[in-house]
């Protein structure tokens, strides 16, 4: 309940030990190489496979729980059962003279392999996504992200972008989420005994019930915001005042290790998808090597 | 008995590695008609302990019985318990509103519940949520406001408008208009003024006098003092002394449980120790301590 | 001695024609503590307001360490005069204990090294340091008032308000905060405190006390003095301290209790003699 974004765990792993902004860069590299195409359906499986294993290795040294990842997946069922019926049960625009049918159905109606194969693969990077962030979100306390964001967004300030203020208010929304949640709790009990039912009822009734909370919710919020604000003018915050900063990002020989690792991490995969996508004949690696047929 | 509560023990998130026991095999009956103080430092567990009267929170093991209500998780227990009710109780235990209604749970700061357009409106919301006619419901809101001092040129304003002592009154009225048997408080004058504290302890002497329990969660050991006939003392989830304020507070572990002394019995102690010769075993009140000092 | 607060003839009106306060005037000496009371309504949080400029007086003057409290000095005002409010959510802005109190600092654009040792002083002063990296959630209401009052101390502040600060605490935290702010009395004479309060018992161990009611002075002066004025004060339905109750009872009855005797501690000694 406690902490939206993935719980951070208590552990002083070296991966913890990071520097934030390093590891919101690595998340951003490890996704693009996710995302990058390597050539026909068992490559792509055969070096994501390759990616994931990576990643739970990573997953390891982080101490990241193997179950919280999984009932991170739990939600997903939806999400594949969405996809099948996109990819393989609808019928598939376009040129599919090329494609490999499971099954023809007597009215013409096919269904295709690679349209199985889709999903899966939409799925399989969903997967290390989840993955992904899982790692960034159980290592950093939110506060630091936001002190990386700040520092990424630091060149907008040539264009008097008010990164400060953006930071600042990103800063406190996540230090209100834990006070706001607790508070959307008692609300909702104290609604409870007076009988509504969160669970219950047809939908105008159910609209009743979440104008319970969100009224009171709100009304709360604004006048948080209004004593926030009193003492943040009484402690002499200026919003674009010139402010020194209590917390500095260092970057130490660990980071400058991970940053390396990552980096020949993602030249190799984005080399592999050159390959793939440039030269005759690795778009199909089981072929290439093996001589096996495959799509 | 109206109220019992049973071994009563709670355990939040029993999967947390830090979890702790809330509650820890409490016993308890409460009769009808009594006015009962909940005392114990904050985290002692009584205001989990008044969340089981009205299944906001359920027995981890144990049960809590109101009437014939029976709350616990344990499924076995209320299987069995079920047993020895009749059938028309046992078509009631499956009716959840009907204990909320039975039930009057008014939380800490209720003025944060309030949420209709008006005043009114808002105290009708528990009624009708408990079945009653809009016309019914409006009969017995505008009683409820009444009793706890609100004028009816305030029914068309918006709950919003008022000022804080007003609107926990208003709150309190729309818990008061569902016309519970057991009205319970959790520190209802926690942040009013001595007046407004005052204004809220006669509303709820006045339901007390009409016959209703009464069961208030309190630091305020000056309302102890002044209002409860009796005093449930927790300590660390466990249910220490069940006694008078009179004697909870002539008695020495008061301190021990890190509860504060109401000031005159502070002077008393103090006279005993200083080896006053007066008898002052009747001193319960400030008329009657003038009473021996002044003889 | 010297005047910490200076408040000529100050007006202010939310809503016109409705007068918040009016024709409020009253010196604070340095190293002074004052209680502020008065009923809910009575002008009490708008007058504290209006001392740190978080709201500007409509007429009137105020001068706060001898700077006029008006938007020119806003900046300087910041270095003189803090304040702690009822809510202690509302007003714990870093995400945990240290980035708390490095608030004020960082607005003050006050080098990190220098932060941090003041930071790690002002914490260990209130007794937080064994805390500087908990967040808000994981402290009591009592520990974040303590935070707020190292954050104000770490700036150098000299003249505190207390905005009700006590009132959402249980009385364990009631009771730390009053220890805190007696320690710091103690430890640093020159600290002028201003505690707005419900509680007469507080009211009665501060140096002086001023009465609002209905945005005007009804009573200023030593705490002695003014709750003597037993009816004075049950006319706009305030109470008196128990000490004082008692006496005014007991004389009642005929029973005369010295005036020197302020305290039950003396007032049993003087029964039990």
């Amino acid at each position: 309940m406690k902490n939206v974004f993935g719980k951070l765990t208590p552990y002083n792993t070296v991966i913890h030990r990071l520097d934030s902004r390093i590891k919101m860069l690595a998340l951003i590299g490890f996704m693009v190489i996710c995302f990058l195409p390597y050539g026909n359906y068992a490559n792509r499986f055969i070096i994501l496979g390759i990616l994931f294993a990576i990643i739970l290795v990573i997953m390891a040294i982080a101490k990241c729980s193997f179950l919280s990842f999984l009932s991170n997946l739990k939600s997903l069922w939806f999400m594949m059962i969405f996809l099948l019926i996109i990819f393989v049960f609808v019928p598939q625009a376009g040129d599919t003279s090329s494609y490999h049918p499971i099954v023809t159905f007597p009215n013409g109606y096919q269904i295709y392999y690679e349209g199985l194969f889709q999903s899966l693969h939409v799925f399989f990077r969903l997967v290390m996504m989840i993955a992904l962030t899982l790692i960034l979100t159980s290592t950093t306390p939110p506060m630091e992200m936001t002190y990386a964001l700040e520092w990424f967004l630091t060149p907008l300030r040539i264009i008097k972008f008010p990164t400060q203020v953006i930071s600042m208010t990103i800063s406190l929304a996540l230090r209100f989420i834990p006070t706001l949640l607790d508070e959307a709790n008692k609300i909702m009990k104290a609604q409870k005994s007076r009988g509504v039912d969160y669970e219950k009822g047809f939908l105008t009734k159910k609209i009743k019930s979440v104008t319970t909370l969100i009224v009171p919710l709100l009304s709360s919020c604004f006048s948080r915001s209004d004593e926030l604000s009193l003492a943040m003018n009484a402690r002499g915050y200026e919003p674009y005042g010139k402010r020194s900063s209590y917390r500095i990002l260092k970057i130490g020989r660990n980071d400058i290790v991970a940053l390396i690792i990552v980096f020949i991490i993602v030249a190799a995969f984005s080399t592999m998808c050159y390959f793939t996508q440039n030269v005759a004949g690795y778009d199909n690696f089981l072929h290439l090597w093996f001589g096996i047929g495959a799509f | 008995m109206q109220v019992s509560c049973n071994n009563v023990t709670f355990v939040y998130d029993k999967k947390d590695p830090n979890h702790y026991d809330a509650l820890k095999d409490i016993n308890l009956e409460i009769s009808k008609g009594e006015f009962v103080a909940l005392v114990g430092k904050t985290g002692s567990g009584k205001s989990t302990l008044v969340q089981t009267l009205n299944a906001l929170i359920k027995p981890t093991s144990g049960y809590t019985k109101v009437d014939y209500f029976i709350v616990t998780s344990d499924k076995k227990l209320f299987k069995e318990k079920m047993k020895e009710l009749s059938e028309d109780e046992v078509k009631k235990n499956k009716k959840l509103y009907l204990l909320r209604k039975k039930v009057g749970l008014v939380f800490q700061f209720p003025e944060y519940q309030l949420f209709s357009v008006t005043v009114l409106k808002d105290v009708m919301f528990g009624p009708t949520n408990f079945n009653l006619t809009e016309e019914e419901a409006k009969k017995v809101s505008i009683e409820a406001l009444k009793s706890v001092g609100i004028d009816e040129s305030y029914f068309n304003k918006s709950p919003f408008e008022l000022s804080g002592g007003e609107k926990r009154r208003v709150a309190i009225a729309g818990i008061l208009a569902s016309d519970p048997d057991i009205l319970v408080l959790d520190e209802p004058t926690a942040g009013l003024d001595p007046d407004g504290k005052k204004e809220i302890m006669e509303v709820i002497k006045k339901v007390h006098e009409k016959g209703k329990t009464i069961i208030l969660v309190t630091h305020d050991m000056d309302v102890v003092m002044n209002y409860a006939k009796k005093v449930v003392v927790l300590n660390d989830s466990k249910l220490v002394k069940i006694t008078t304020p009179h004697e909870l507070f002539d008695s020495d572990d008061i301190e021990k449980y890190s509860l504060e002394i109401p000031t005159l019995y502070k002077f008393k102690k103090l006279l005993v120790k200083k080896g006053y010769k007066k008898d002052l075993s009747n001193v319960y009140d400030f008329n009657s301590l003038i009473e021996v000092l002044g003889k | 001695m010297k005047e910490a607060i200076r408040v000529e003839h100050l007006y202010f009106s939310y809503e016109k024609g409705v007068e918040t306060l009016k024709d409020i005037s009253f010196n604070v000496n340095k190293g002074e503590y004052v209680a502020l009371i008065g009923h809910n309504g009575s002008g009490k949080s708008t007058l504290s307001k209006l001392l740190c400029y978080l709201l500007p007086a409509d007429k009137g003057q105020i001068f706060v360490d001898d700077i006029e409290v008006k938007e020119e000095n806003e900046s300087l005002l910041r270095k003189k005069i803090g304040i702690v409010f009822q809510n202690p959510d509302n007003q714990f802005i870093g995400s945990t204990v240290e980035d708390d109190i490095a608030f004020g600092l960082e607005n003050r654009n006050i080098p990190r090294e220098e932060m941090v040792r003041l930071v790690h002083e002002f914490a260990s002063k209130v007794g937080m340091i064994k805390y500087l990296n908990k967040s808000p959630d994981e402290l009591s209401g009592g520990q974040k008032q303590r935070v707020a009052i190292a954050g104000i101390l770490a700036l150098g502040l000299k003249i505190i308000i207390f905005d009700e600060a006590t009132s959402m605490l249980d009385p364990e935290g009631v009771e730390d905060i009053k220890k805190l702010i007696m320690e710091m009395k103690k430890e640093d004479p020159e600290l002028t405190f201003i505690s707005i309060t419900h509680d007469i018992e507080e009211a009665y161990i501060s140096d002086r006390v001023i009465i609002l009611n209905k945005g005007e002075i009804f009573l200023d002066g030593k705490p002695n003095e003014v709750f003597q004025k037993e009816d004075l004060l049950k006319s706009i339905g305030l109470d008196i301290p128990f000490i004082m109750k008692v006496k005014s009872s007991l004389k009642d009855k005929n029973v005369q209790i010295p005036n020197e005797i302020n305290n039950i501690e003396e007032l049993s000694d003087y029964l039990c003699k």
